[in-house]
């Protein structure tokens, strides 16, 4: 009994945690140039919606993961608009986005509720599958987002950490002045770093709908973009730290599921309230990382020549 | 530092002792709002605020400014000015200030000074932290150089000269050490 | 004298001024609309039709007219919840869940004490309201206050936790044995229902959200307090060097703030329901948040846009039933306005 319960965590953890990873990780890139977005909920639920509407109407999953990539990308770079150029307060900016995503995606999302897809194809694990009492065919057969996962991650660290791109990146979001003072452009840099991130946001999104839960609901995200934020600065900026917040979330909220499908004699509302409050209090205790590793120029707006 | 009676002028005032969009009248009346609120704090005496910088600036002998436009469209000189009457316009036991006559006219510098010498006279502690040696010598009772963040000297004005005191502040050793 | 003239109305309220700015939202508004029915367009759905019959749910008759100040109650509060924290500097999100947690206790003492006469039943219902949101609000104010974590973040965090308290309590301990179906507490008693308008949903909470801007609009003018707080609004190191204790007042500030918006939840238990529901709140804390912003937090601001935000939910209404679109739809017209807004001020050499 106790294993059937492992292993539903398990897979569990793998699936919910996956999409935070990605979110987390878009996240990541963005705030490491600098800015903060709050509307990362909001990028979640149009990936979530493009993807599936466009999975529904064409029938393919993978061009429905495809445009939901695009869709995050371009709805950051509306984002970017308002804090890059405009240089408005980014708090006030993101959740802007935020709202605006919640009606866009509802109005994506409207026709196709209810609507029956095959989502993104499962992909068995050769080997493992084939493991008699760890009912393997279950247990090790994803789609391939999940098993990609971690990989991205690691092409985000080293994007992140051994390219010029990366550098440039993480330049800006430390001291802005200083690199365009070195002849990088900050504000296309920071339009580069919110476009990609918002790729990885809009994938995050789209597992939720086309691989996860194969349906759609208006605001079926339910503050997952916020986990991932607090995710960010649990993970102290670090693409391959994500991975353990990831896993571990995951795994917090599998618990919580299979709690709940087990009846397990808590209030499922209980049971709901934990990923939250499990967010407070990861950012309570790791809040002081902020200081020590956040990207130093993170918030600020960068005014060109003045 | 208000409620132990002492005066600060600092090297910034608009950054550090001012709310920039406030005029120099809230600036004064929020300056010590104990002061200037009625009825248990459910009102600001905003025109006793505005007499008393009035009367600062008379004592001081400075021209007045506007005091009714947000502080931040003064020039760098007249918010000086005004923090400095702000300050100086209730009795002090001590005063601590920074470069306070940086960014004045002629007529506002020996303004400045002679009032620091008043309350000097009436008892009053200054800490003036300057590098206008000129300033520092004629005014001071005492005077302590610090380099690097340590006291490297201690001296009576007589006692010293211009030219050793410089060698302290930029680190190459005096005669007395 | 000019002088004191000129201090008592620091506001720009030249009448060219206050035209300009009115005439600017005007502007802003009748841009959003028209981009609005343009994705409306593209959508394949019908604006033309959408606004024509807005216009007519609401004007051609007094119901649909009286509703348009029903819908502003609760948002007017919320928005003077996010707009006096806005003052130093705090973005309140939380307004949502504020407002729950102020009808949650408000519904708690309406089941507990229900002997009371309505004279005195409504004050307390208020009081536990109030009591209600500020509680909720204290939690990220204490958080923020020793700088722990960003009440941006906490008070949007705590808005998914309050609806949860909600329902565990009407699923449960407050569920109300007759709608076996529906969960939801039982009715309230009459002494704890606010009075309407007869013929209207209209409820003193209008009244309350009237007051609450009055004073806000008051306090941050005339009172010592509303001084202190606007210089730790405009340089917090310089305030604190002045003595205005910071610490106290954030944690005030948004316990305050809460408590208005717990005002808010408590009037739409009492007036517009009845009992508590699951469906309490419409995203009137969202809401209050888009309005605060939106006109800068000025009183009068709150109360012209809140009109402006009432009809916008009529026309999600309109649609949602004419024409098949999600109500959420709406968000997009709120968040292109502050999006036009934001996208308005460059600001010289301020950060962030």
């Amino acid at each position: 009994m106790i294993f059937i319960f492992l292993r539903g965590v398990f897979s569990s953890s793998l699936l919910t945690g996956t999409s935070l990873l990605y979110a987390t990780l878009g996240e990541i890139i963005v705030e490491r140039s600098g800015i903060v977005n709050l509307g990362l909920e909001g990028i979640l639920l149009i990936g979530a919606s493009t993807g599936f509407a466009v999975t529904a109407a064409t029938g393919s999953a993978s061009l429905g993961l495809l445009v939901a990539a695009l869709a995050g990308g371009v709805f950051n770079l509306l984002f970017g608009y308002l804090v890059v150029t405009r240089r408005a307060n980014q708090l006030a900016s993101g959740l802007t986005m935020m709202f605006l995503a919640f009606g866009v995606s509802a109005l994506i999302g409207r026709p196709y509720v209810g609507a029956m897809i095959t989502g993104l194809q499962k992909i068995p694990v050769p080997v493992l599958t084939e493991l008699p009492w760890v009912a393997g065919s279950t247990l090790f057969n994803y789609d391939i987002l999940v098993y990609v996962a971690i990989p991205v991650a690691f092409l985000v660290w080293f994007l992140l950490f051994y390219t010029r791109w990366g550098l440039s990146l993480r330049a800006v979001g430390e001291n802005p002045t200083a690199a365009f003072a070195a002849g990088r452009n900050p504000f296309f840099i920071q339009y580069q770093a919110l476009f990609v991130g918002g790729l990885l946001g809009g994938i995050g999104g789209a597992h939720l709908s086309i691989a996860l839960t194969l349906t759609w609901s208006e605001l079926m995200t339910a503050g997952r973009g916020f986990i991932a934020i607090a995710l960010v600065i649990f993970s102290k900026w670090h693409p391959l730290r994500a991975i353990v917040g990831a896993l571990l979330f995951g795994a917090a909220e599998a618990l919580q599921l299979q709690l709940q499908a087990r009846g397990s004699g808590i209030s499922p509302f209980i049971l709901e309230m934990f990923p939250y409050v499990f967010t407070l209090l990861v950012l309570l205790i790791w809040g002081g990382a902020r200081r020590m590793a956040a990207p130093a120029s993170l918030g600020r707006v960068f005014h060109g020549t003045e | 530092m208000r409620r132990e009676g002492a005066a600060f002028i600092p090297e910034n005032p608009l950054s550090m002792a001012a709310v920039p969009n406030m005029t120099s009248q809230e600036n004064m009346a929020v300056n010590n709002t104990r002061k200037y609120s009625r009825r248990h704090g459910f009102f600001i005496d905003l025109d006793t605020a505005l007499t008393d910088l009035e009367r600062s600036f008379e004592n001081l002998g400075m021209t007045a400014p506007p005091f009714l436009s947000p502080i931040k469209t003064l020039s760098g000189g007249n918010i000086q000015r005004v923090i400095i009457a702000r300050e100086l316009a209730q009795s002090a036991e001590l005063i601590v200030a920074f470069y306070p006559t940086k960014g004045l006219d002629v007529l506002s510098t020996t303004a400045v000074r002679q009032v620091l010498m008043r309350f000097r006279d009436s008892g009053c502690g200054i800490i003036l932290i300057s590098d206008d040696l000129e300033e520092l010598f004629s005014m001071s009772d005492r005077l302590i150089v610090l380099y690097q963040g340590k006291i490297a000297g201690h001296f009576k004005p007589e006692e010293t000269n211009m030219v050793d005191i410089g060698h302290l502040m930029t680190g190459v050793r005096g005669q007395n050490g | 004298m000019d002088n004191k003239l000129g201090s008592l109305l620091k506001v720009p309220t030249s009448k060219k001024n206050m035209a300009e700015t009115l005439l600017r939202y005007l502007v802003i508004i009748l841009f959003t609309f028209t981009v609005f029915g343009l994705v409306l367009f593209i959508a394949g759905k019908n604006p033309i039709r959408a606004y024509a019959d807005t216009f007519t749910s609401i004007f051609g008759s007094f119901y649909g007219f009286s509703e348009l100040w029903v819908q502003m109650i609760p948002i007017m509060l919320t928005a003077v919840a996010v707009a006096l924290p806005s003052k130093i500097n705090l973005i309140n999100v939380g307004g949502e869940g504020q407002l729950f947690m102020g009808g949650w206790l408000a519904t708690w003492a309406a089941l507990t004490f229900q002997g009371l006469p309505k004279v005195i039943f409504i004050p307390v219902l208020m009081l536990f309201g109030f009591l209600g949101g500020a509680l909720w609000a204290a939690i990220p104010g204490l958080l923020k206050a020793k700088k722990l974590v960003n009440e941006t973040i906490s008070t949007l965090l705590l808005n998914f936790i309050a609806p949860l308290i909600i329902s565990l309590s009407v699923f449960g301990p407050w569920r109300s044995a007759e709608s076996a179906a529906y969960p939801q507490t039982p009715a309230f008693v009459d002494a704890a229902r606010l009075p309407v308008i007869p013929g209207t949903r209209i409820h003193l909470g209008f009244i309350f959200a009237i007051v609450a801007l009055i004073l806000f609009w008051f306090f941050m003018k005339y009172t010592k307090w509303g001084l202190e707080i606007r210089a730790i609004g405009g340089n917090p190191e310089a305030a604190e060097r002045m003595g205005i204790r910071l610490q106290w007042y954030i944690l005030i500030v948004l316990c305050i703030g809460g408590g208005i918006a717990g005002l808010a939840g408590m009037a739409e238990v009492t007036a517009i329901h009845g009992r508590l529901r699951i469906g309490l709140s419409q995203g009137y804390g969202y809401k209050g948040f888009l309005l605060s912003w939106i006109t800068g937090g000025s009183p009068i601001g709150i109360l012209l846009m809140a009109f402006v935000f009432a009809v916008i939910t009529s026309v999600g209404d309109t649609l949602q039933i004419t024409q098949g679109v999600p109500y959420a739809v709406i968000n997009i017209l709120f968040s292109l306005i502050l999006f036009v807004v934001l996208a308005k001020p460059v600001l010289k050499g301020k950060k962030k």
